[in-house]
């Protein structure tokens, strides 16, 4: 449960990092007489990533499995009881769900804006909307497995 | 589902904590048998049935439960 609640705020974080890290301006940092491009979210999704594994890791020995459990999905059920295998099913399934549906959209959405800046309706970056797109339609469905758990589980 | 996992609980002196150890789930799945918003799998009922050394007619109350399914279905 608190493992849930941990994995919905972390994705939702590195999530909103890899955008901003993709979608965001480099800065130029001369001050010590040689260049260096660095961009602040690139640098703090990076140090998420570690942040998170590291967690993982301890979470993963704390159930007392192994470093090669974290990319096993089946070794993370193996603790679960009946109930919670079966919660874990329909949050997936809800999961799926939503992930048809964002591809869905997210097919619809080029075109969708290539119209509107046609029409000068709008005037979006064609690879930040892409991109921003598919941060919402990942956190949509990382966001939903964990509600999905949490209410499911709290019943 | 209606059950008597509870009343059986309650005279073994036996804490919910307690009974999901033995038969090996989490307590978060007793609180939910016992209040009737899950129902246990055969093997989970045979475990607990066998600990209160009982029948899984007995404890999951079966009959009662099948008499109220046969109503709905009847409405």
């Amino acid at each position: 449960m608190k493992t849930t609640i941990y994995e919905m705020i972390a994705n939702t974080t590195m999530f909103i990092l890899l955008g901003l890290a993709i979608t965001s301006v480099t800065v130029e940092f001369n001050d010590f007489g040689f260049n260096i491009n660095y961009n602040m979210y690139t640098l703090l999704f990076l140090a998420c990533l570690l942040i998170n594994l590291i967690v993982s890791i301890v979470i993963v020995r704390k159930q007392g499995g192994k470093f090669s459990d974290l990319f096993s999905q089946n070794q993370i059920h193996k603790d679960y009881d009946e109930r919670e295998i079966e919660i874990s099913n329909k949050a997936n399934k809800n999961a799926y769900s939503i992930a048809i549906i964002s591809i869905v959209c997210l097919i619809f959405i080029p075109p969708l804006v290539t119209f509107l800046n046609a029409a000068a309706i709008t005037n979006f970056n064609m690879m930040h909307t892409a991109v921003w797109s598919a941060i919402v339609a990942a956190i949509s469905v990382s966001t939903t497995y964990s509600l999905t758990w949490i209410l499911s589980y709290n019943k | 589902m209606k059950t008597l996992i509870k009343t059986y609980r309650l005279s073994n002196k036996m804490t919910q904590q307690e009974l999901a150890d033995l038969v090996g789930v989490s307590s978060r799945t007793i609180i939910s048998i016992e209040k009737g918003q899950y129902k246990p799998s055969l093997m989970l009922a045979y475990k607990i049935s066998l600990l209160f050394n009982t029948t899984i007619e007995e404890i999951c109350c079966l009959k009662e439960n099948l008499e109220l399914e046969e109503k709905e279905q009847q409405k």
